[in-house]
């Protein structure tokens, strides 16, 4: 119910937004600047990319207020541009030649997978495993887990099929397992 | 469901979005498989851990909104520049149109804008270029009173929390006096100033001035700026009806805050009646001639005070009470002459119509000069290949 009331505040923001009313802009962009950020510093790690890619996000949300549909969620909305704006940073900065796993890694100054599981710390070993996830997975992940959305909203922030979703989420649990059971044997070892 | 389709279900078991019929087959598969629920349990620890991460994650810094809306701004004010795609396209279109479109440019340059030319005269009728933008601000300007009428609940309250009414806030009384301003491009300024003058009646207030601008030659347009005086209460009201008369070039609202301006006021006003009072209850008593003469000196100073400031009360209090709001009016399209022209208007219009058609012949003659030049190495290539077919087909051509 708050939820919902919550939706039904941010639709008239955005139709204020689309007036072009500032006080209803900075409303939205208090409600939603910590959560965006943070959700974009999972993605990036990296926190002036992250603050560039919210502000990026907030003009797109002035700029496309008037379209906005009244049909789909109004946070779905807010996240999916955060999405694609995400995916698009991180493929402009990893050189093209490299994998998506490697490179989801490069600006990362912590330990790798295979150290911190020398390490034998727990939560270093799942950030890392987090880390070494494709853009996609990762996104699946951080907005299932994180964020709360429903497998529905994902594919629509995301724009891909329901089933894309099940599936990217399906490997990202695959390769976070591995993770698990490396976990677990230590825990068995020690 | 088979066992992969409601495996896949696992993570949004756990973040509690799926449908009851859902949850219920997940349910069931869990305690059936215990790989199942030992995923879930994992995805469980998963997520508390990416919570408790994102809880503890600072957040971005204070001056991002501002940065954000400073660029806004920017972006707003600053003219549209062709982006990289467009420009590279542009130059790629020239170096495959320039030779063989050179000569026909040239001709159509001068066929187009030269003397009688079917263009000539169509220069100064360009549209002028904030057009699109007041297209699009039309259908914002509908949409404020569709927003008013679409949430009235959320309309009220986000009305509430911006002006600081209805919340906390009412505990403590505060005097705010907004004014606001709006510019509105109209079709018919007359009808504009009829229908502002209507709203205000409605809503309890009253135009307090008018300066209507009739044009006096054609092609000026009609404007007016008029000031709208109406309760405080209906100010919101009284800026969307208004601002629904026409397109919205620009709108304001300015909110200033004379709550302790008031208060001063009173305070200071009550002190002032008290002397009064004093320099009376003095004036009253027996006494020397000279006390008598300066308490009433002073008497008469105190009246002029009190006077004062109840007249600055009075007017900081009607701020409050009574909101302003500037509306100026114009008209879309400049009036056409209704009069037949005068003999003298005539000649005119020829002289203005005679210049600005050699104004535009003597654009033309340099813009084509500029085009010759620029393409003096294509023209000669063209010309070169022209001369040695030519020396080719006499030569064959028997004599």
């Amino acid at each position: 119910m708050e939820a919902q009331r919550s939706d039904e505040d941010t639709r008239f923001l955005i139709a204020q937004i689309a007036c072009g009313d500032r006080v209803a802009f900075e409303r939205l962009f208090r409600a939603f600047e910590v959560r965006l950020y943070r959700y974009l510093m999972a993605m990036l790690h990296a926190r002036e990319l992250a603050e560039e890619l919210v502000n990026d996000v907030m003009v797109e949300v002035w700029r496309g207020a008037p379209k906005f549909r009244n049909e789909s969620k109004p946070s779905t909305w807010l996240y999916g541009i955060a999405y694609h704006k995400a995916i698009d940073a991180i493929r402009k900065r990893k050189p093209a030649t490299a994998e998506l796993r490697t490179i989801a890694a490069v600006p990362d100054p912590r330990p790798s997978p295979e150290e911190s599981a020398v390490a034998g710390d727990l939560h270093n070993d799942l950030d890392a495993a987090l880390r070494s996830l494709s853009p996609e997975h990762r996104a699946v992940v951080e907005l299932a887990l994180t964020q709360g959305y429903s497998y529905q909203q994902i594919s629509e922030i995301a724009g891909c099929p329901v089933n894309t979703v099940k599936t990217r989420m399906f490997h990202a649990r695959r390769h976070l397992r591995e993770y698990f059971l490396r976990a677990g044997a230590r825990g068995e070892a020690s | 469901m088979t066992h992969r389709p409601i495996s896949e279900l696992l993570p949004w078991y756990v973040n509690d979005t799926l449908t009851l019929e859902e949850r219920t087959a997940v349910e069931a598969e869990v305690e059936r498989c215990a790989e199942c629920a030992t995923e879930v349990e994992q995805l469980a620890a998963l997520r508390d851990y990416m919570l408790e991460t994102d809880a503890a994650m600072e957040g971005p810094s204070q001056t991002l909104f501002a940065k954000t809306l400073a660029r806004i701004e920017r972006e707003e004010h600053a003219p549209r520049r062709a982006g990289k795609l467009w420009a590279a396209l542009a130059g790629l279109s020239w170096i495959l149109v320039a030779a063989p479109v050179v000569a026909a440019v040239v001709v159509m340059g001068f066929w187009a804008f030269g003397p009688g030319g079917r263009f000539a005269g169509q220069v100064s009728a360009v549209a002028p270029p904030e057009q699109p933008q007041i297209v699009q601000l039309d259908a914002s300007a509908r949409s404020v009173a569709s927003n008013a009428a679409a949430y009235p609940a959320m309309y009220q309250r986000f009305k509430n929390e911006t002006t600081g009414a209805g919340g906390p806030a009412d505990a403590v009384h505060r005097d705010i006096a907004r004014t606001g301003a709006i510019s509105l491009v109209v079709d018919d300024v007359e009808r504009a100033i009829n229908l502002a003058d209507s709203v205000a009646s409605q809503r309890g207030g009253y135009v307090s001035s008018l300066s209507d601008q009739t044009p006096q030659s054609p092609g000026e347009r009609h404007s007016a700026d008029m000031q709208v005086s109406v309760p405080s209460a209906q100010f919101d009201g009284a800026m969307i009806s208004l601002a629904a008369l026409g397109v919205v070039r620009s709108r304001s609202v300015n909110a200033q805050d004379v709550t302790s301006s008031v208060v001063d006021l009173t305070a200071r006003l009550d002190n002032a009646r008290r002397t009064e009072r004093d320099l009376a209850a003095i004036m009253d008593r027996q006494g020397k001639i000279d006390d008598i003469l300066q308490a009433e000196q002073q008497l008469a100073q105190a009246r002029e005070q009190v006077e004062q400031l109840a007249g600055q009360l009075q007017a900081q209090q009607q701020s409050v009470a009574l909101s302003t709001i500037d509306l100026t009016l114009t008209d879309a399209a400049p009036k056409p002459s209704t009069a037949a022209p005068s003999g003298s208007d005539q000649l005119g219009d020829a002289w203005r119509a005679a210049v600005r058609s050699v104004g535009s012949f003597t654009l033309a003659i340099v813009g084509a000069a500029f085009f010759i030049v620029a393409y003096v190495p294509y023209i000669a290539l063209v010309l070169i290949l022209a001369f040695f077919a030519w020396r080719r087909f006499a030569g064959q051509t028997p004599r």
